[in-house]
Formats: C-alpha cells, sequence, structure tokens
C-alpha cells in the first residue's frame, strides 16, 4: 500500500487519533508506523481511540466481507464479446459524420433538383428522344456513334450552361442566402444536371445496342469524353462570362465538327487523328482530367461570381 | 482447476503491486493475456466493492465487466500516480454511479460541515468499547452510504488514504473527515438505539 499523508508530522502534536484507521490497515510507512506505536505505548486516549477504531474495523470486514462467488467465466467471454464489439462501433462513430455530411448532401441535391429551370430537363429529354426517333424512323442511324457523339455532348454542355446564375434563376438569390455554401449549390446541380445527361445517353445507348448490336462499351466511348469535356468548359464560360458565351463557345466546336464529319469537308484536316482539336471528341484520360479542372475552377471561381448585371 | 484460477493462485504469491503494473503496461499493448491475468488478480475484490455498491449481484457482474472494458480501453491513460488497484476501483465507482444514475450520495454536503478531524479523541471511543457487536453491526448497515464505502475501503480493502482520495475522486482531507464523520454517525445511530430502547 502507497503511504502517504505523512509530511513529517504525525497528526496533531498530542495525538494521533487522524492516523488510526491507516494505522490498523498496515498503509502508513514503516517510520510513521513506529511512531505511532510510540506514541501509544504513553497515550491511553490514543489506545482507547485505537480500539475503538479496532471495533468499527472488525465489525466492517465482518458485516461487509460477504463471501461473494467468483464471477463466473462466462464474464470474461462477454468482456472480449464487448471489446469487440466496442471496435466495430468505433468504426461506425468515425463514419457517422461522414454520413450525416453525405444526407446534407443529398438533402441540398435534392432541394435544388427543383430549383434548375425545367427546361434543362425537357430540352435534353425531347432532342434525345429526336434523335432516337431520328435514327429509328430514317435510318440515320447507320452512323449511330455519330448521332451518340454528336447530340448528347451538345445537350449536355448547353444545360450545363444555365444551371447557376441570376440571369436564368430568379431563385438563385434566395437560395445564396440560406447557409449553404455557393460550391455546394453549384455541385449538387452540376450533378444532377449531368447525371441526368448521362443516364439518357445511356438508355439511347442501349436502346441502339439492342436495335444494331452493336458493342455497348464502344458507342458509350463516342460521347462520354466530349460530354464531360464540353460541359466543363461551357459550365466555366457561363459561369466567368454568360450562359449565352457558353452556348455559343460549345456551339461553334460541335458545328465545326457536325459539318466536317455529315460533309466531309476540308476542315476534316481540323479534325485529324493528330491535331488537338481532335482530342475533344475522344474518350481519353486526358479529356476527363481537363474536364475535371474545368470543373475545379468553376468551383472555385463560384463563390466571386457577380450576381447582379449592372 | 481453470485457467484463470491457476492465475489467480499465481498471483497471491506474486508481489502485488509491481505484477499490476507490467501487466496494465502489457494491456496498454494490446496483450489480451494480460487483461485476463489483471481479471484473474482483481475480480473478486473489485466485485465485492461493486456488490457494495450496486446491492445486487447482476449488476455488479455487469459493472465488473464494464470495468474490465474500460481498463483495456484506457490502460495508455494510467499515469502510475497512484496504485493500480485504486485506479481500477475509481474505474468501477464511476462505472456504478454511471450505470444507476446515482450522483453523488446527499451525505458529500456533509463535507462541508464535516470538519477536519481535531486530532483529539471524541466521546466515541467509550462507547464504542462497550457496544455489543451485533448492534454495531446492524449501526453499520444504517450508516450514509459514503460514510460506509469509506469504511469499506479502509478496512475491507485496505486501501491508504492517498488510495480513498483517488478512488473516491476527493482530497486526502476529505477522506479523513469522511472516516471522522462515519465514527460520529455510528455513535449517533448507537446512541439513538439506547434510547429508543430506554422508552421501552
Amino acid at each position: 500500500m502507497n503511504t502517504d499523508h505523512t509530511n513529517g508530522q504525525l497528526g496533531d502534536s498530542n495525538h494521533v487519533t487522524s492516523l488510526m484507521p491507516a494505522y490498523l490497515n498496515n498503509s502508513l510507512s514503516v517510520h510513521e508506523h513506529g511512531q505511532v506505536s510510540v506514541h501509544l505505548t504513553t497515550c491511553a486516549t490514543c489506545r482507547a481511540e485505537l480500539h475503538a477504531w479496532q471495533t468499527i474495523a472488525d465489525a466492517t470486514r465482518e458485516t461487509f466481507t460477504e463471501p461473494a462467488a467468483a464471477p463466473s467465466f462466462a464474464t470474461l467471454d462477454a468482456v472480449w464479446a464487448h471489446i469487440d464489439q466496442t471496435f466495430l462501433e468505433r468504426v461506425a462513430t468515425r463514419l457517422r459524420p461522414i454520413r450525416r455530411r453525405a444526407g446534407v448532401v443529398g438533402r441540398v441535391a435534392l432541394a435544388q433538383s427543383r430549383l434548375i429551370p425545367v427546361g434543362i430537363w425537357v430540352l435534353s429529354a425531347a432532342t434525345l428522344l429526336l434523335c432516337f426517333i431520328g435514327m429509328v424512323f430514317w435510318h440515320i442511324g447507320t452512323y449511330p456513334h455519330s448521332i451518340l457523339g454528336a447530340f448528347v455532348p451538345l445537350i449536355t454542355a448547353v444545360g450545363m450552361a444555365f444551371i447557376y446564375g441570376t440571369e436564368y434563376d430568379a431563385s438563385l438569390e434566395v437560395t445564396l442566402s440560406t447557409p449553404v455554401s455557393p460550391r455546394v449549390v453549384l455541385l449538387s446541380r452540376v450533378v444532377l444536371v449531368f447525371a441526368y445527361n448521362f443516364a439518357l445517353g445511356l438508355i439511347l445507348t442501349l436502346a441502339l445496342v439492342l436495335l444494331h448490336g452493336d458493342a455497348f462499351s464502344v458507342l458509350v466511348a463516342y460521347w462520354a469524353g466530349p460530354t464531360v469535356l464540353l460541359a466543363g468548359l461551357s459550365l466555366l464560360l457561363s459561369l466567368t462570362i454568360s450562359s449565352l458565351t457558353g452556348v455559343a463557345c460549345v456551339g461553334a466546336l460541335w458545328l465545326v465538327r457536325f459539318v466536317a464529319s455529315a460533309f466531309d469537308l476540308p476542315t476534316r484536316a481540323l479534325t485529324s487523328a493528330s491535331g488537338p482539336f481532335a482530342e475533344i471528341w475522344k474518350t481519353s484520360p486526358a479529356t476527363v482530367l481537363v474536364a475535371c479542372a474545368l470543373l475545379v475552377l468553376a468551383v472555385l471561381y463560384v463563390p466571386y461570381q457577380r450576381r447582379l448585371n449592372a | 482447476m481453470s485457467q484463470v484460477e491457476v492465475w489467480e493462485a499465481q498471483a497471491v504469491a506474486d508481489e502485488p503491486e509491481d505484477k499490476d503494473v507490467t501487466l496494465l503496461a502489457r494491456i496498454a499493448n494490446g496483450d489480451r493475456l494480460a487483461l485476463e491475468h489483471l481479471y484473474a488478480r482483481v475480480r473478486l475484490p473489485v466485485l465485492q466493492y461493486l456488490l457494495h455498491l450496486t446491492s445486487d449481484r447482476r449488476n455488479a457482474e455487469e459493472l465488473l465487466q464494464d470495468t474490465m472494458v474500460a481498463i483495456w480501453k484506457n490502460a495508455r491513460s494510467f499515469a502510475g500516480k497512484s496504485s493500480v488497484r485504486a485506479w481500477i476501483f475509481g474505474i468501477a465507482r464511476q462505472r456504478a454511479f454511471k450505470r444507476l444514475r446515482r450522483r453523488e450520495p446527499v451525505c458529500l454536503t456533509l463535507d462541508a460541515v464535516e470538519s477536519e478531524p481535531s486530532g483529539q479523541p471524541g466521546p466515541e471511543a467509550a462507547l464504542l468499547a462497550t457496544v455489543d457487536r451485533k448492534e454495531l453491526a446492524h449501526a453499520l448497515e444504517q450508516l450514509n452510504p459514503v460514510h460506509r464505502e469509506v469504511l469499506l475501503l479502509t478496512f475491507v480493502h485496505q486501501l491508504s488514504y492517498k488510495e480513498i482520495a483517488e478512488v473516491m475522486d476527493v482530497p486526502i482531507g476529505t477522506v479523513k473527515s469522511r472516516l471522522n464523520g462515519a465514527k460520529r454517525s455510528l455513535r449517533q445511530i448507537l446512541c439513538a438505539g439506547d434510547e429508543v430502547r430506554d422508552e421501552y
């Protein structure tokens, strides 16, 4: 037992009553114990006090020292089960903030879906439906990859140009007055519109696969890369300059490509495999990287976007 | 003889505190066997203490489990300022109060009026010298839980004042004043008993 309460003193200068319990349970140091013993030989009052404490000590041991049966061995198994379970709980606890944040983002995204201009959804669906009808009924589906590669990127990029900005979204000022960051608002809208157009593209591709029997992945590769790149470009230009600039720029790129491939004009030189222009129309890591860079720039820029036109 | 009982028998022969510290260091390093050794060493006294706090065997066993889990999780935080046993008793006590949703007993407020023991012998000595053992046992059971606990830690678990202070999370002076208060309360209970008997 540790000794404590020494401080070189033995309680009161005359009596050592406060040390009696410690004296009885042998928790005094050897030196203290000796000093108390010496004092007891000469002090009848302290001997009486010791006797009183001895009575209390004996009675306490008799009364409270129940012959408790040893805890069952199942207790130890339960301890291990608890420790292992606690580890799993710890993992769950660490994931909880991430889940909570994901829940918030999910709710924000859901709210944004109602604020995005309805025309974006309708225009995309109508355009791609017309493409499908054209390919099926007018037999222009001889080159389904060209149709997909032309229209899915174009319609996605046009939609991206109008997802953010007071120019076409009167409710944006109200949205931005909430504690939700403009970046989260923008990201939510980008994800929603992009996912919507991408899903429509996949459905259209699947329909063509069923009709023509082409390889699904090959067809997707025709439009996926250009879609992400043009969408990123359109988004950045719409935020930094204006929505119409984004549409015009993407439209110009698309027109050059479309005219070149449809009429096999000399402009084909622009779209040769070696030219940088051709890279836009490919699905490659470089395309995706540039698209990601454009998205990052857009997200970084959005809080500084001028909200009111002079 | 089970493995735990073998360890328990070995534990008696070992130097208690050194062994406990070594085991705790091993537990801090994730040694499961060390926790089982420590369990074999402390399970009975800790269970007995918890039985006193809860008065219920099932609750006490569950709290013993909680205590062992807490030892496993917090072994690294043992700073060595007190004995391992006091540290474990302190954990058990905290768990018991948390589980039972018990606040510190009302008697705590008496600490303010329970002065430091003066060092002077009190009138309890004469009374206790003559009292019947059964009456004293009965009086002990009527004691305030805090007074009963401090007597239990001192005389049953043989803890020093410093260790008791650690377990109960109070200053050493409070431990002394609670011991003094326990003795005074016993006298009052015994005197009250005598008065009731005199009335009949």
